[in-house]
């Protein structure tokens, strides 16, 4: 099999003199995963994947060519796609430069041959495991999920000289609990998640999301009102993403954005710091280069509430004037770049969730809740998916049908707490935090 | 493709499926007038499925040498072989007529007949007229056409071995106004299983224009307030609401794995005498359309709901077989590397008899919701909510505050009893990807304007 980061080189061998500049992107990609539905194991899969895609830049306009299976001829026409669809494509001036090669740290611990060796029999053993957990806890419960694994290997390269290469594996399961009782239903989820197999514990998730979805029972509707609300610990990382979606440059220089002019501004209640950590070893968004092979490096995102940066790749830095934070984002070979932080690390604070809990009066504890903000104006209305209300510490009981209503600005500086405690999957801990008020439309105001 | 078939039965294979799937994407962007991206993807590869002793094996590669299909298929047997003792709920299929078909979407403009300097010019247009609307507010227009080509070869052990080939073309435009703190955003789409005539059916005013004017007018709107409230839901909310809240309940691996909300119910009254549901492959044009499913049965029309009844759910070969029922045709895989799974095609409400004024009158108070954003379900508990694009205070019959960021949540049993009236008019309105198991499928949805009792919106005051 032919090394990949030495059919990128050639390609490049092949665009130089015909274009200004590009880069090539090559990947080989396994995975084995198992599903179980019914409370029953189902299916085995197992894929494999090749592919090469090509960027080419004329005068700044830009071509994207990918094709697979990775043949010599497949290769030498998505170099010749790439080359006629940037002609075709307009002058872009604000294209400057792809980025030329630098030195940086490499990560560790984002390889583990063990998770390429697991076999269709070891994921069975984890899935009967976790459904046999769930069953012990509800032997009635209707248990839905899977696991997967994954290996990839990929290079890249450009005109300007960078070359690099790295493999990753990771591993999955996620679990979906639905209970019946008395025509009611209740569900629950969990999950784990690992780059190596000794950070990888997914047996227990099944009873875990058993337990949880058990109090779901009895849900009712929220009265509509104004309350305070406390997020629970898997609540943070989707509020913190979701500003961190919006700082994405291209977005802010397309002033499609909410973050639009706040870079320097007190966004959030004073107590919040947020790092954007590529270099955790073992982290899930780990990775010691960014998807156009610019050194990953650690950045401060938000400062005791200030904004500090956008999350640049090499096209919105070179158009701002900005240093490239190193946020070029690379799925696969069949996507193009764009800009994704990596892991998001919220500053622990002095509080525990229950001491949260145990402090309010009447409020809501919020479990899941979709925050999808519309991302021109931060507005955020969505359903709580999983909450309690909670009266005198307590909690009194589930809720149903109740959405949250909120600008996510006004949530940040709305923020009077951060817990202590945490959960915690490789690359980031995820405390809770807790809102002075927001709105709650349900039923009949109380 | 045949031979790899042979071999699996050869193997003890009680069924085997060997698919080849080719997709071609071609894809231009223009952007702050500029066309600043025109990209070509070509993916292709073989997915081999098969049942042994009851247990379903399946294994894609992207390489299509003689030897790794044979690796492959040895894969997906060694899988079979790892569950065939594990599996309490056994696979088996609907068993096949056989078949040998082939079948061509044939456009009237092929989109490999258009030239990429022509899609750039007609890309730009709609880039420039949606901007122009108002230079100094609209701050960003994306606009952007694409077209896919898909070819799958289906082979079964029944004998069955169909070819189709489909094209598929979308339009759309997305603005972004703001004016002081301000900031709104909208967006039209438009496409169809057809060529580049797809563009000679509309214009600028019902597209580019009308994205920019939207955007543009929800500047001045309001945030809703937040409660319950009777709604008048768009044919779009109404497509929403028929693909997400009931469509997947009526998909029968939910319904068979016992988390649809509409599990043993056929027969029953589960919706107001109004509402009759339907999900049709065989819409010539509609982004939805396709000849056979991945299994290769053919399309068909399918009754969910018929006057307030449940009349049937949506199969596979599997779930058919299981739940004694006949393959509806159903059965859709994303590309060679995903088994196909129960996906719906066009689903939408059939119309009725009112108009949408009477609506109005008959509501006197309420909300107006009108044009889908996203929409998400938890099936098993029947709960779906929706983001709208926009939406209208009503009062004393006539549509008075515009409201903007828009959420409605309701569950789905209760709503479907709810709904007083259907009108009139009707549209497939939605032309878009829907999302299951990691997998995505070309799907459209729509229906009349239809008249709620009463809807949760999430407001902010």
């Amino acid at each position: 099999m032919m090394d990949i980061l030495e059919i990128a080189r050639k390609g490049i061998e092949k665009l130089k003199g015909k274009i200004d500049q590009a880069d090539i992107f090559v990947e080989r990609r396994k995975s084995i995963s198992l599903k179980w539905e019914k409370s029953t194991l189902k299916q085995v899969e197992v894929h494999y994947d090749e592919g090469i895609s090509v960027r080419a830049f004329h005068k700044g306009g830009r071509g994207f060519a990918c094709s697979s299976p990775l043949r010599e001829e497949n290769i030498n026409k998505v170099v010749e796609e790439a080359i006629s669809l940037a002609k075709a494509a307009q002058p872009d001036p604000d294209f400057k430069s792809l980025p030329s090669p630098a030195e940086g740290k490499k990560v560790k611990g984002l390889y583990d041959e063990k998770i390429t060796l697991l076999s269709p029999k070891d994921l069975a053993d984890w899935g009967e495991a976790i459904i046999e957990g769930a069953k012990r806890i509800d032997e009635q419960a209707i248990i839905s999920g899977g696991i997967s694994a994954g290996s990839t290997e990929y290079a890249l390269a450009n005109t300007e000289g960078v070359e690099v290469e790295d493999s990753q594996t990771g591993i999955y399961a996620s679990v979906m609990v639905v209970l019946q009782k008395d025509g009611e239903v209740a569900s629950y989820y969990d999950f784990d998640e690992a780059r190596n197999l000794k950070d990888f514990h997914p047996i227990d998730i099944g009873e875990k999301a058993c337990l949880q979805a058990k109090e779901f029972f009895g849900a009712k509707q929220a009265p509509t009102g104004t309350y305070p609300v406390v997020f629970s610990y898997l609540m943070s990382p989707g509020i913190i993403g979701a500003i961190a979606g919006a700082a994405n440059a291209e977005d802010i220089q397309r002033k499609r954005s909410f973050l639009v002019e706040k870079k320097g501004e007190q966004i959030a209640w004073e107590g919040l710091s947020v790092q954007d950590l590529p270099l955790i070893e073992g982290g899930m968004s780990s990775a010691s280069f960014d998807g156009e092979g610019v050194p990953h490096k650690e950045l401060n995102f938000i400062e005791e509430g200030v904004l500090m940066t956008y999350f640049h790749n090499s096209y919105t830095a070179n158009k701002a004037g900005e240093e490239n934070t190193g946020h070029a984002a690379r799925y696969s070979y069949r996507g193009g770049v764009g800009i994704s932080p990596t892991n998001l690390q919220i500053k622990l604070g002095d509080w525990t969730l229950d001491e949260m809990i145990k402090d309010m009066k009447r409020g809501l504890l919020v479990l899941s809740v979709g925050v999808q903000p519309n991302m021109a104006s931060g507005d955020v209305s969505g359903p709580i998916d999983f909450g309690f209300m909670i009266e005198e510490g307590e909690k009194a009981y589930p809720l149903k049908n109740t959405m949250l209503g909120f600008n996510i600005l006004e949530l940040l500086k709305n923020i009077d707490a951060v817990s202590k405690d945490y959960r915690e999957e490789p690359g980031v801990k995820m405390p809770a935090i807790r809102v002075k008020n927001l709105r709650v439309g349900g039923g009949k105001i109380g | 493709m045949e031979w790899l078939v042979e071999k699996a039965k050869d193997k003890g294979c009680s069924f085997a499926e060997a698919r080849f799937v080719r997709r071609a994407f071609s894809h231009i962007r223009a952007q702050d007038g500029r066309i600043e991206e025109l990209s070509q993807r070509e993916l292709a590869g073989v997915g081999i499925r098969v049942i042994l002793d009851g247990a379903w094996g399946f294994a894609s590669t992207a390489s299509l040498t003689k030897k790794d299909l044979s690796a492959s298929l040895e894969e997906a047997i060694a899988s079979a072989n790892v569950l065939r003792n594990k599996v309490e709920d056994k696979a088996e299929v609907e068993e096949m007529k056989s078949l040998t078909a082939k079948k061509e979407l044939h456009c009237k403009i092929s989109p490999e007949d258009v030239s990429p300097e022509d899609k750039a010019k007609q890309v730009s247009e709609w880039e420039r007229e949606a901007k122009n609307l108002d230079p100094q507010r609209i701050q960003n227009t994306v606009a952007s056409l694409s077209d896919i080509v898909r070819e799958e070869i289906v082979c079964n052990s029944f004998g069955v071995k169909v070819e189709s080939k489909l094209v598929h073309t979308l339009a759309s435009i997305f603005v972004t106004a703001s004016e002081g703190e301000i900031r709104q955003s909208a967006s039209e789409r438009r496409g169809g299983a057809k060529g580049y005539e797809l563009l000679e059916e509309f214009n600028p005013e019902d597209f580019s224009l009308k994205a920019g004017n939207k955007a543009l007018s929800l500047l001045s709107a309001s945030p809703p307030p937040a409660g319950t409230f009777p709604a008048i839901l768009d044919p779009e909310v109404v497509g929403l609401f028929v693909h997400e809240a009931l469509g997947h309940n009526a998909e029968a691996d939910a319904v068979w794995s016992g988390q649809s909300i509409i599990k043993e119910k056929k027969g029953e009254e589960i919706a107001a005498p109004c509402v009759s549901i339907v999900d049709d492959a065989t819409i010539e044009g509609a982004f939805g359309f396709y000849f056979f499913d991945s299994e290769g049965t053919p399309a068909k029309r399918n009754v969910i709901i018929e006057n307030g009844v449940l009349v049937d759910y949506l199969y596979n070969l599997e779930t058919a077989k299981k739940m004694n029922a006949q393959p509806s045709g159903n059965a859709r895989a994303e590309s060679y590397e995903s088994p196909p799974i129960v996906r719906m095609s066009n689903t939408f409400m059939c119309p009725g008899d009112w108009s949408f004024e009477e609506m109005l009158q008959e509501m006197k108070n309420g909300v107006y919701l009108k044009g889908g954003r996203w929409g998400y379900v938890f099936p098993e508990r029947g709960q779906f909510t929706f983001n709208v694009e926009e939406a209208y205070l009503v009062k004393d019959g006539e549509l008075k505050e515009h409201l903007r960021d828009v959420s409605m949540s309701g569950m789905t049993l209760e709503t479907l009893k709810k709904i007083k009236g259907v009108s009139k008019d009707f549209r497939l309105a939605s032309p878009g990807y829907c999302g299951k198991g990691g997998q995505t499928a070309f799907v459209d949805d729509g229906g009349p304007f239809v008249l709620v009792e009463e809807i949760t919106v999430g407001g902010r005051r």
